[in-house]
């Protein structure tokens, strides 16, 4: 199993083989001491991650724009997302907008990505000016969203710090992701804090 | 980002309204942070600041008693509220309030189904449940009742039907299928509407009108009350079900296929509300526009046939069903044929004909009463892309359609946008949808969307046509229009605003109504 600490310290060498990231505390931890997992929305059904959601505190579930409009803060919800540490998720425009407006005012969009939005390898980064300037290698060492997810899912975030912080937006050429526009997001609940 | 209040109202009321709501609903279900909750109340496709329609804090209550709690602070401390239920009115402004620092009232937490019966076939249900919620309800039960959804289907129930939202099945007209109302007035009365307010009423959701005037129509579209329940009526599913779809291949079928349709909507032969919809409609919910085209301007005529042989549609790609016994639905349907399929070129298709192809799928769960989300999909055709509905009504003519049409297509494509577009066929008129959508990252494009719009409604309006439901920006534009008689309907909206909430409270600037004291803010 993949332990928290080489997960972070990037020993199995995958996470920063394709990226360039300081060793981070991370927003997934172990599933036996963490008792809020993370929760990773994505199209793809087995999202090509440098490890399994099963080794980290980390819960996977299909995005569709169905999902996305499903997801719900009552517990009998189809899919509630009260009981997750933090949120990320890939997929079209219309379905991060989608699933960014169902979360509504309970959870803040620390992050938005639109990738290959205005030009195939433009991608803009909305977020605190910190976490921008952090994301800026990130984006650039990403083959592919699922690099990038897990750059994301590797962050250690101080939500008392970034909630203080106004956000911006930032442009990066890098490389492109896929042939139709992307996009991405990464949100913390807000009145945990 | 600065706190704007609302006109008229200094921070120790504002504070004191603040504290007060907070007792009501809990500190947790006040929302006041600037940078990281209201904006979930922004309008998110404006294309003017959104400062304009920036609200000063939302409220959530859980409850009716809550709501009236909040509507008396408000009245306290001058306080102009701005009811929501889902909020996911993103055509029209979405959950963002039409005056600057209004405080939204969010009913989403109010999600209870309260009832289904079964044997009348109606539901009750408060404003925070959506047409997907009650849909899975429906399953889960076994019941054997279809809702009529909008599309997309996250929209809520109640708020699509006060705001005059229609749908796709027979019962696609959903005021007409309201009846019972629960209304919590300025004063923070309570009041049930029409049979309702007889004590013990056993037919409060069987018969809309009651004794006397019907009142419930004026809580919808308007600001004088806040709608915390409503009765609706649901289709009994019927033993057949059987959509169609008919491509006509040029742009000036329109006329005949609308005259065509006419009768047969007329006499109930095509029970439900059937579409006429433009290809690019089609195009946009399947597609990424620069996969076709990627300078600006309007699609050229070279882009726009290859995505009609790629989603092998036509110019007009007409939707319907036919519903009930499969006698009368064959027959129905040979009636349907003759005359819709007889326009030369003209290909009608069936489930068998259309598997894999989203754009049928969609329409043809939506026409069944199945909620689904796949024409939210626009928001890809342009990445980043938003967009205002502007939504004529129209006569069920031939020239009426080609005449609405080419008033809004030439106006568009010269303002450097597309056409996409759709005409929903209700009793008598045409819903006329066009879906104005802009880059949101361009801020020229999106000042030229605002001014083709409000261009639209004067060209509309010279023609003798006005539009039924719009956006925040629009909405004293388009009350303007209705003038007929020095405005008379106008003036005596106004009056009934000054009567039923003297405070001016509750969703100022709504369609244009604004209370006395902001009245000078409108039009």
């Amino acid at each position: 199993m993949m332990t928290r600490r080489n997960f972070l310290t990037g020993t199995t060498g995958l996470l920063c083989g394709a990226t360039v990231l300081p060793a981070w505390a991370g927003l997934v931890g172990d599933p036996r001491t963490d008792l809020r997992p993370v929760l990773l929305l994505s199209e793809h059904p087995d999202p090509r991650l440098p490890f399994s959601p099963r080794e980290v505190s980390l819960e996977h579930h299909p995005l569709s724009l169905e999902r996305a409009a499903a997801i719900s803060h009552q517990a009998e919800g189809p899919l509630s997302v009260d009981n997750y540490s933090a949120l990320v998720a890939l997929g079209t425009p219309a379905a991060i907008f989608a699933l960014r407006t169902q979360l509504g005012s309970r959870w803040r969009v620390v992050m938005r990505g639109m990738h290959g939005a205005k030009a195939a390898r433009l991608h803009e980064i909305h977020a605190p000016a910190s976490l921008a300037g952090s994301l800026a290698g990130a984006v650039g060492a990403a083959r592919d969203e699922y690099d990038f997810a897990g750059n994301l899912l590797a962050l250690d975030l101080d939500p008392r710090e970034l909630f203080k912080q106004k956000r911006i937006s930032r442009l990066h050429q890098a490389q492109c992701w896929a042939d139709t526009a992307r996009a991405s997001l990464l949100a913390l609940p807000g009145r945990a804090v | 980002m600065e706190r704007i209040l609302p006109p008229q109202v200094n921070g120790e009321a504002f504070r004191g309204f603040v504290a007060e709501a907070q007792k009501a609903v809990g500190r947790d279900y006040v929302y006041l942070d600037l940078e990281w909750e209201l904006p979930a109340y922004n309008d998110e496709y404006a294309t003017l600041p959104k400062a304009l329609h920036q609200p000063s804090a939302a409220v959530a209550p859980a409850n009716v008693a809550q709501v009236q709690a909040v509507v008396r602070a408000a009245g306290r401390y001058g306080i102009p509220l701005w009811p929501i239920s889902t909020g996911k009115n993103f055509a029209y402004g979405g959950p963002a309030p039409r005056l600057a620092g209004a405080v939204v009232l969010d009913l989403k937490r109010m999600n209870r189904i309260l009832e289904v019966n079964e044997k009348h076939a109606y539901a009750v249900v408060e404003p925070g449940v959506s047409y997907m919620d009650m849909y899975r309800h429906l399953q889960s039960i076994g019941s054997k009742l279809w809702i009529d959804p909008a599309a997309p289907g996250w929209g809520g129930m109640l708020g699509n039907l006060v705001d005059h939202g229609a749908g796709y099945t027979p019962y696609g007209d959903h005021l007409l299928m309201q009846c019972g109302m629960e209304v919590v007035l300025a004063d923070g009365t309570i009041a049930h509407t029409a049979m309702g307010a007889l004590p013990g009423s056993r037919t409060t959701h069987l018969y809309k009108y009651g004794l006397g005037p019907w009142a419930d129509g004026l809580f919808t579209q308007s600001n004088f009350g806040v709608v915390t329940r409503i009765g609706i009526w649901l289709m009994p599913e019927p033993p057949g079900y059987t959509p169609f779809m008919i491509t006509y291949e040029r742009e000036e079928d329109l006329y005949e296929v609308t005259e065509r349709v006419r009768p047969l909507k007329l006499n109930n032969i095509i029970p439900n509300a059937a579409t006429t919809v433009e290809m690019l409609w089609e195009a946009a919910v399947q597609k990424q526009r620069r996969h076709y085209h990627t300078g600006k301007g309007p699609l050229p005529e070279s882009a726009r046939k290859k995505l009609r042989a790629d989603l092998q549609i036509g110019v007009w790609n007409f939707y319907g069903a036919v519903y009930g016994p499969a006698p009368i639905m064959e027959n129905n349907l040979e009636i349907i044929r003759d005359s819709l399929t007889s326009i030369p070129g003209a290909k009608i298709y069936f489930d068998d004909d259309r598997k894999g192809d989203i754009g049928w799928e969609y329409r043809r769960q939506l026409m069944r009463g199945i909620p689904n989300m796949t024409e939210y999909n626009q928001m890809n055709w342009i990445p980043n892309g938003g967009h205002m509905d502007f939504s004529p009504i129209s006569p069920v003519t031939g020239e009426d359609a080609m005449r609405q049409y080419s008033l809004i297509r030439d106006r568009v494509n010269r303002a450097g946008f597309d056409y996409i577009g759709e005409m929903l066929v209700g009793w008598r008129d045409m819903h006329h949808i066009f879906a104005l959508v802009y880059d949101l990252q361009d801020e020229a494009e999106k000042r030229r969307a605002n001014q083709l719009f409000g261009e639209l409604i004067d060209a509309a309006a010279a023609e003798g046509y006005g539009e039924y439901r719009t956006h925040l920006d629009f909405m004293d534009k388009i009350a303007g229009t209705y003038n007929w008689n020095d405005a008379a309907q106008q003036r005596q909206r106004e009056r009934l605003k000054d009567a039923l909430d003297p405070s001016g409270i509750l969703g100022p600037g709504k369609m244009g109504i604004w209370p006395q004291r902001l009245r000078k803010e409108g039009v």
